[in-house]
């Protein structure tokens, strides 16, 4: 069973699909080396469609191509220089982008995502921790702790359940939401300690747009 | 005249980058004084860590980043460890404003004066680049040239990251606090 793979193009596009399979196949002029458990799929500008196991990890990189996975991957870690990249369903996910956008839909654990110049939105995530320079921020349905920094942009983060944020942003607005009964701790101090009665510590700042904690 | 490949002095070595996020703009708000002193802040901690790696030094500063060289891998990746633990805890109780990225690459690079340039150099800067604030992102050449003293650290698998004239790619990975 492939547990575990690493696919580098330089130009060209890459599809994953995990399904329901043991082996991976490749689809596209590449080179496919496996070392000790561990597959490799190297290319130097063409477009590869890879075919992996349900559950299936893997560590992806173009400079130029998009990048997209359809199906249940386990732990997703891709970086593009300026391919958009969008993640379907997975375990956890680590997106790295000069200057495009960042689309995931489900990520059952932690989520983090940097990019220079490019809009990040999450339909559902775990513990996230995203970062873009110019770009607005959506994080949907976040079930821990979030991180979000932004140099121009608006930051919306809405909450199923009581987690810590950290949310920054110089200009655009700044928006977080709270599940219904949550008594957040909004210090003026970051390092306030959080009283015994609130159940989560929020700090949102924009240095030149609106905070909101609803 | 151009210098003959015999003629280079060439290093082994391990770099270092670092970068402020958002320098820019907390200039633009705080004014050109109190950006310099976090400029001074940043070099006076890593200065107080250098003292501890006989091989390393600061080569230069690039505007709020910086690009430190050591001989050996193994202190280059311990360093980086230390010097953005020390900022994170000091951002962390108010004692430093901006959150700083590092990135570290191993290979060879070609000492000028004292500066260094070269592919390893654009490489370590390009890691840094990939960074998110308050991360460490290290190459895989660094981690196999630290040998037998690998960091005692958590590492998580980064997609590789493509560097313009460089036909392999740097498979990364993220330091994981």
């Amino acid at each position: 069973m492939v547990a575990s793979v690493r696919i580098a193009t330089k130009s060209g596009r890459i599809r994953l699909i995990a399904e329901d399979r043991d082996d991976i196949e490749v689809d596209g002029r590449a080179t496919v080396v496996t070392d000790d458990g561990r597959t490799t799929v190297e290319t130097t500008g063409n477009a590869l469609e890879v075919r992996v196991p349900i559950g299936c990890d893997v560590v992806a990189g173009t400079v130029s191509g998009k990048v997209e996975t359809k199906g249940p991957l386990g732990g997703v870690a891709i970086v593009t220089e300026s391919g958009r990249v969008t993640v379907e369903q997975a375990s956890s996910a680590d997106v790295r982008t000069a200057s495009a956008r960042i689309e995931v839909g489900r990520i059952g654990g932690e989520f983090r995502a940097h990019t220079n110049s490019g809009r990040i939105t999450a339909e559902a995530s775990g513990a996230s921790d995203v970062s873009t320079a110019s770009g607005r921020i959506t994080l949907s349905e976040v079930s821990g702790r979030v991180r979000a920094n932004c140099t121009s942009g608006r930051i919306e983060v809405r909450l199923v359940g009581a987690h810590d944020v950290e949310a920054e942003t110089v200009s655009g607005r700044v928006t977080i939401e709270l599940p219904p009964g949550t008594r957040p701790h909004l210090p003026d101090d970051p390092a306030e300690a959080r009283p015994p009665d609130c159940d989560c510590t929020i700090i949102a700042r924009s240095v030149s747009g609106r905070v909101s904690v609803t | 005249m151009p210098t003959s490949e015999a003629e280079l002095d060439v290093r082994v070595g391990t770099i270092m980058f670092t970068d402020l996020v958002g320098f820019t703009e907390y200039n633009d708000s705080v004014g050109d004084a109190a950006a310099l002193a976090v400029l001074d802040r940043q070099v006076s901690i890593l200065g107080a860590l250098l003292d501890g790696h006989a091989d390393g030094r600061l080569v230069k500063e690039i505007g709020d980043g910086l690009m430190v060289w050591f001989a050996e891998a193994a202190n280059g990746v311990v360093c980086a460890i230390a010097f953005l633990a020390a900022i994170n805890e000091a951002r962390r109780v108010s004692a430093f404003p901006l959150a700083m990225r590092v990135g570290v690459h191993h290979g060879e690079a070609i000492a000028r004066g004292d500066d260094l340039v070269g592919r390893t150099v654009n490489i370590a800067s390009r890691v840094a680049d990939l960074a998110g604030p308050g991360e460490l992102l290290v190459s895989e050449d660094a981690l196999r040239a630290c040998a037998d003293r690998q960091p005692e650290v958590r590492l998580q698998p980064v997609g590789p990251a493509s560097v313009r004239g460089v036909e392999e790619p740097i498979w990364l990975h993220r330091f994981a606090s």
